[in-house]
């Protein structure tokens, strides 16, 4: 249903991926982590519901500090 | 409207007098125009004060969990419910905010309440001042001028689409000429929104609720929301801004209080009215009961034994959504 609301707001769909695992499921595991991955680099960054104000905040925070 | 009045005060009465209830929740005159507020009756002299008109519009549910405090002492509560009030407390029921004997649920079925806004707009710039009502006409007054209007072009949204507008569980039943909406669990308004392009959607989406305020007022007349603490009044962790500088905290806010209600809202429509800032929170609360009654042929409220859909697990649950 999350999904659903999501991708009916207008997340990109894809972007929310939601999967039932087992702890002894270690090849499905990995199956549908690579297959997220997948998914995620056809879709690229986020750009919505991202906090911009925050995430620049951080994002000058840490360039400072890798300069110095 | 007046009979339903009187035997709503006939029965108040009787229950206040016979020490059945503390407590009789209902509708007063407000003091502005086209308003009802919620009243609250503890002695028998006061029922007069009880109104019933296309007004009454707050979901009288919301104050239940307020009143726990009582309840545990063994007193009862009465309430005065219209059909989405009604399934409210089912809900209240279901997850334990009240015991079924402890509420006397005095049910009226509902011919659906007035949209304050629809009427305002048609009438722009002219102030209203007086509302009367007579079965499906509506005369609204104001200076120098005298509207007549039918009542079923101006009701609520969530009114039209309401799927039960006979109370589904009562205790005292006061008989009106109510039928179901003929528009009932049509949700055109989502239909359409659903057939647009994505980004559109979002645009849509974001633009709505970027007017949104942060005043909790769709919070606040939710019955649905009871929690002590609400996961936006959360300081540790903080798990959402608080602020209305950041965009999408707002966003984020709607959806989770949303969500928050999924296969719990029962379309009053009380949050959206409530918005002061005119935000169409059905659009996104009326998709999950879209979503509730697709996957899990589900309906909020309707059955007491029954526990609210995302509370329960069969092998047969739909799997929409998940990896394969
Ligand atoms: S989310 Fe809105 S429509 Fe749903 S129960 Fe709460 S107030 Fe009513
Ligand atoms: S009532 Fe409207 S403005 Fe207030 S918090 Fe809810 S959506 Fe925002």
């Amino acid at each position: 249903m999350l999904k659903s609301l999501l991708e009916y707001l207008g997340l990109e769909k894809g972007r929310l991926q939601l999967a039932w695992l087992s702890s002894a499921e270690a090849e499905r595991f990995v199956k549908i982590a690579k297959e997220t991955i997948e998914l995620v680099r056809k879709l690229g960054p986020a750009k919505k519901l991202v906090k911009k104000k925050f995430a620049t905040e951080r994002h000058r925070k840490t360039q400072k500090n890798n300069e110095k | 409207m007046e009979k339903i009045e009187k035997k709503i005060r006939e029965i108040a009465g009787k229950l206040l007098k016979d020490e059945k209830v503390k407590l009789v929740i209902g509708f007063e005159n407000g003091t502005l125009p086209m308003k009802a507020r919620p009243t609250f009756i503890k002695i028998q002299e006061n029922v007069e004060k009880l109104v019933w008109n296309s007004l009454c519009e707050n979901n009288l549910a919301v104050y239940i969990p307020f009143y726990r405090q009582l309840m545990d002492k063994g007193d009862k509560i009465g309430v005065i419910a219209k059909g989405c009030d009604a399934r409210s407390l089912v809900l209240h029921f279901q997850e334990n905010v009240a015991k079924r004997e402890q509420i006397v649920i005095i049910a009226i079925p509902c011919d659906g309440m007035l949209d304050r806004r629809k009427i305002e707009k048609e009438v722009f710039p002219n102030e209203i001042t007086e509302l009367s009502e007579n079965g499906d006409t509506i005369v609204i007054k104001g200076k120098e001028f005298e509207k007549t209007f039918k009542k079923t072009d101006f009701l609520c949204d969530d009114c039209n689409t309401c799927t039960h507008r006979k109370p589904v569980l009562y205790d005292e039943l006061v008989e009106s000429s109510t039928k179901e909406s003929e528009k009932s669990g049509d949700y055109g308004k989502i239909k359409e929104f659903e057939s647009k392009e994505q980004d559109k959607r979002w645009k849509l989406f974001t633009d709505e609720v970027s007017r949104c305020i942060r005043c909790y007022a769709c919070r606040n007349a939710c019955p649905s929301c009871y929690c002590k603490e609400c996961f936006v009044d959360c300081t540790n962790p903080q798990w959402i801004g608080t602020t209305i500088d950041e965009k999408t905290d707002l966003e984020l806010f709607q959806i989770i209080r949303t969500f928050h209600t999924a296969g719990r809202c029962v379309n009053c429509g009380s949050c959206t009215r409530a918005c002061p800032m005119d935000i169409d929170i059905s659009l996104l609360v009326n998709k999950l009961s879209i979503d509730a009654k697709r996957l899990f042929d589900y309906e909020t409220g309707l059955d007491i034994e029954g526990k609210p859909v995302l509370n329960k697990y069969s092998e047969d649950d739909s799997n929409e959504g998940f990896f394969e």
